[in-house]
């Protein structure tokens, strides 16, 4: 037990007490009444003590009930309470994780989640670290953060508990991804002292760090303390928990039959025991396939290298029937430890072949090859036609775009998915830089990329290789000794795959993995790149989706949660987010002309490795340091205020001391 | 001057002529009552009451033998006739009563309301007034109080005053007296019953609450062959202190001896107190039975004309 202000109370205690005292000397000035003998009273007085307990106590009962009375007060005044956490007056950066593995209901035997749990241990620990009370103050300040995959301030350093308390109690669960690289870069900003007359530039004050999590944080060991920093890891949630979830799923539909659809659906199982798992389809909500029998997971394995390797199975259903677009739902029958990523959703577009536009007029290879394909219609442009296309034409005209001709000039690429070779188009990410670079060969690929499906591209030789630099948020699928060849962008509305090469500079339109390689872009690009299923996104980033220009009133409904108004921009792109909670997000709006609201959905999946594996880490790796856990109590006290307890008591004694009051006036 | 401050109970209004003593009125109805005397008595001269001495009365007593010497008036001749010898009729011979009314005087009389001193007074002088009334010799004492060497302080005497025309002296020898002093309860009534030759009826009128105790006081009296009658005089307040507005934290002042007592009145005080007080009232009962001596507690609060023509009375003190 600690006591806030015990200075406080003696002071009151010392001041009320003598003349409670004095008080009560005076008060009982005894009345002088003459009688004609003592003798009776004395003796009847001497009665009343002898067959009376506590005699003497009865004698001065109500003046020792008062002191009692301003004893309780003043120790209430005292805010005497329970636990004994370590008072700390510096800095401290409270880091409460609100990843997707922390809503694991694991966290006590009430069903509540980690996050709960760690909220009210982290309450407990401002408690502990701001002793003020009521009368008092301390010199601790807090900061508090709540991270995922995107920190978020709740509070900077304060010195008020209850912000500092308020800021904990309002962190809300998400299934996002758990980084706390951002959130230690948003900490850091603040112990940053600007003082504009040090001639030693910014200093840093020194933070102590505590982390509420279950430690399944993907970039903890990349982390690295300042000086001065201190970490203290305070492990929630059980580390026997298991859970098995869908590590991804696709769907396509098949090259012959475009009215039907068929579903892929791999689920890991992050667990050393292997699992037998059932999965169920459901379109729009309709049940239309359920495993024929148990699928038997197999139970991680331990790598010497890697560490621990999830067991993984694929499945893939029988192909249904569903020319129309639907919502397609695949989830794991049955209840274990995160619920969220039992469940998976993708938007399927309705069936119909593609619209795809070559720019490049001299371009008889993949001019050939895209009429090989069952297209709906291909349109050869030349470079200068398709810069005058507007952007809202390019992006509803064709599915996809190649661009093919090495005279294009363009400031911006309009919206839409795009394949591209030779020289990289304008978009953030990707920069040429120096001289070609000759005889450049493959030294690695990214085989499960859906666009090197069955793509060998050992006997590639380059003959002039256009150097690119990738930037943020590219993606290099094939890389050689002198640099990219294949690259990924995704930047909003824009997909585009850039093959930094031409392939007349090479020996590629020679062989087999040319045309699976443009075969397997054109399905890509066009199939998952359409309008409906470019929102498919993960939590923690945005969605972003392209609405006709003339769409007002816009509303996006997360799941479980209300209607958010958006306002789109010039173009029509409407963007809202990061996204916080995974599931199916719809965004509806009001076209002119129509009467009905035209509606969009938009799947986001918690498909991430990391918070697939749910069982907590006892000990925590942070740059080369290892910092064990200590264990949030399930259920622990907060610091526990006793002064109202004692009030009750004094409100009692009070009753008690009124009626014997009472009951002396009324002897009378 | 009183020495009663505010919420004691006054005492009566001081009394300053023989009739608020007794007024005609009671006079009247006094004149046909009596003093009973359980016991005979030898008086000093003729009176109207027997005596154990043989006499000159109506009433016969007894017959002996002639001597010679003997009065031959007493000499019953219809004896002499039919036994042809000489017997005396003996009579008992009527002779005054010894009547002595003693009335404290202490300073724990000089309370109560109606005052105990006062109720005291007028009490003895209609006693007195029976006894002259009825031609006995009637004595009044008052007492209250110790001397600096242990002797009985303020004791005043009016000794055998006889006859109704002895009423005013009496009266006035009543009024003439003042309460003070602290005990010697033991000392007057020893020298009370010292001093006294005869014997007769001793009426004590007291409260008899005497620190020093009441027992060797009575037992000089007692001892002495008086028919005694200890009249316990006690004031409403202190019979029902609660009924009377006794509360409160007080500090208790003795009258006598200004001795404290710091009292927070509460009903278990209350209960105490009224059993001490029963219990000393039962103890001066038992032992005045156990020496034959009349105990009658007088209540202030009763009315004097009640007292005498009821209760007295039916206690048998008057007839």
């Amino acid at each position: 037990m600690t006591w806030l202000t015990p200075l406080f109370g003696g002071i009151v205690l010392a001041s009320v007490i003598p003349p409670l005292v004095a008080l009560y000397f005076l008060r009982l000035r005894r009345t002088r009444r003459d009688i004609p003998s003592t003798m009776l009273w004395k003796r009847s007085v001497e009665d009343v003590r002898a067959n009376a307990p506590f005699q003497r106590l009865r004698l001065n009962l109500l003046l020792l009930l008062q002191l009692l009375l301003l004893i309780l007060l003043g120790i209430a005044l005292m805010q005497p309470r329970f636990d004994s956490g370590s008072l700390h007056d510096g800095r401290t950066v409270i880091l409460v994780d609100r990843s997707a593995s922390m809503n694991v209901a694991d966290g006590d035997e009430t069903g509540r989640t980690r996050l709960d749990l760690a909220k009210e241990a982290a309450v407990e620990r401002i408690e502990s670290l701001h002793a003020g009370g009521i009368f008092g103050g301390s010199d601790a300040e807090i900061m508090v953060i709540g991270f995922s995959d995107d920190p978020a301030i709740r509070t900077p350093f304060t010195d008020s508990r209850q912000e500092a308390i308020a800021a904990v109690e309002g962190i809300e669960p998400t299934d996002g991804r758990s980084l706390i690289g951002p959130a230690l870069d948003l900490a850091r900003a603040y112990t940053t002292i600007v003082d504009p007359d040090s001639q030693s530039g910014p200093g840093e004050a020194p933070a102590a760090l505590e982390i509420w999590s279950d430690g399944q944080v993907s970039d903890l060991a990349d982390q690295v303390l300042k000086p001065g920093e201190t970490l203290q890891y305070h492990q929630v949630g059980d580390p026997e928990s298991t859970n098995i979830g869908i590590a991804s799923i696709a769907a396509e539909r098949p090259y012959d039959k475009p009215g039907q659809i068929q579903v892929f659906v791999a689920v890991e199982n992050p667990d050393l025991e292997p699992r037998q798992i059932d999965l169920q389809l459901a379109v729009d909500g309709s049940v239309r396939s359920i495993t024929p029998e148990p699928i038997d997971v197999p139970g991680a394995r331990i790598d010497p290298g890697l560490g621990r390797i999830p067991g993984r199975r694929q499945f893939a259903f029988t192909p249904i029937e569903q020319s129309r677009g639907a919502v397609i739902e695949a989830s794991i029958l049955g209840e274990d430890g995160l619920a969220v990523d039992n469940v998976a959703a993708m938007v399927v577009p309705p069936a119909r072949r593609m619209r795809v536009a070559l720019v490049g007029l001299n371009r008889p290879v993949l001019r050939s090859l895209l009429e090989g394909m069952p297209l709906e219609s291909l349109e050869i442009l030349s470079a200068s036609r398709f810069a005058a296309v507007s952007e809202d034409e390019a992006d509803e005209r064709w599915d996809l775009v190649i661009l093919a001709d090495p005279d294009l000039q363009m400031e911006s690429l309009p919206p839409g998915r795009y394949l591209s070779f030779g020289k990289a188009p304008v978009i953030e990410g990707l920069q040429n830089f120096g001289d070609p670079e000759a005889g450049v060969i493959v030294r690695r690929t990214r085989d499960t990329h859906p666009i090197l499906r069955l793509v060998n591209l050992d006997d590639l030789f380059v003959g002039r290789l256009i150097k690119v630099i990738p930037g943020t948020g590219v993606t290099v699928l094939v890389e050689s000794g002198e640099g990219p060849l294949v690259l990924e962008v995704e930047r909003g509305p824009i997909h585009l795959i850039h093959v930094a090469f031409d392939p007349l500079d090479s020996n590629w339109p020679y062989l087999r993995s040319f045309v699976n390689f443009t075969a397997n872009a054109v399905d890509y690009l066009g199939t998952v790149g359409d309008a409906l299923t470019s929102s498919a996104g993960m939590p923690g980033r945005p969605i972003t989706v392209r609405l006709p220009v003339d769409a007002t009133d816009v509303r996006l409904v997360p799941p479980g949660g209300e209607s958010v108004d958006l306002r789109p921009g010039q173009n029509g792109l409407v963007s809202w987010g990061p996204v916080r909670r995974a599931g199916l997000h719809e965004i509806t709006w009001q076209e002119s002309g129509q009467e009905d609201r035209s509606r969009r959905m938009i799947a986001v999946n918690q498909l991430d490795r990391e918070e697939r594996w749910i069982g907590a880490a006892e000990s925590v790796e942070i740059g080369t340091a290892s910092v064990q856990g200590q264990r949030a109590r399930p259920g622990g006290t907060r610091w526990q205020d006793l002064w109202p307890w004692i009030l009750v008591v004094v409100i009692g004694l009070s009753f008690i001391e009124w009626f014997l009051w009472q009951r002396q006036v009324g002897a009378g | 001057m009183s020495r009663f401050p505010d919420g004691a109970p006054p005492p009566s209004q001081r009394l300053t002529s023989v009739d608020q003593l007794i007024d005609g009125r009671l006079m009247a109805r006094l004149d046909h009552l009596d003093v009973v005397s359980r016991k005979i008595f030898n008086g000093r001269v003729q009176g109207e009451r027997r005596s154990k001495r043989r006499g000159q009365s109506v009433e016969f007593a007894d017959f002996r033998p002639y001597v010679a010497g003997d009065d031959l008036r007493f000499v019953d001749w219809n004896i002499y006739g039919r036994l042809d010898r000489l017997f005396l009729k003996i009579f008992l011979e009527e002779e005054d009563l010894s009547m002595i009314v003693a009335v404290d005087s202490s300073a724990s009389m000089h309370w109560g309301d109606p005052g105990k001193f006062d109720y005291a007074r007028r009490l003895a002088m209609a006693l007195g007034y029976i006894g002259l009334v009825n031609q006995n010799r009637v004595s009044f004492a008052a007492f209250g109080g110790l001397g600096p060497e242990g002797q009985p302080a303020n004791l005043q005497r009016l000794s055998n005053l006889r006859g109704r025309r002895r009423t005013h002296e009496a009266g006035k020898w009543l009024l003439g007296l003042e309460p003070g002093g602290r005990g010697g309860f033991s000392e007057a009534m020893k020298s009370i019953a010292l001093s006294r030759q005869g014997r007769g009826i001793m009426i004590v009128i007291s409260d008899f609450l005497h620190k020093d105790g009441f027992e060797s006081g009575l037992r000089y009296v007692a001892g002495r062959g008086y028919d005694v009658f200890a009249m316990q005089v006690l004031s409403p307040q202190e019979i029902d202190p609660r009924g009377h507005g006794m509360s409160g934290d007080l500090r208790l002042v003795d009258l006598e001896d200004d001795d404290e007592a710091e009292v927070t009145v509460n009903a278990a005080v209350l209960r105490g107190y009224k059993e001490r007080l029963d219990s000393w009232c039962g103890g001066l009962r038992d032992y005045c039975i156990r020496r034959s001596i009349m105990h009658m507690i007088v209540d202030t609060g009763m009315d004097l004309d009640t007292l005498m023509l009821e209760y007295l009375r039916r206690r048998g003190l008057l007839r």
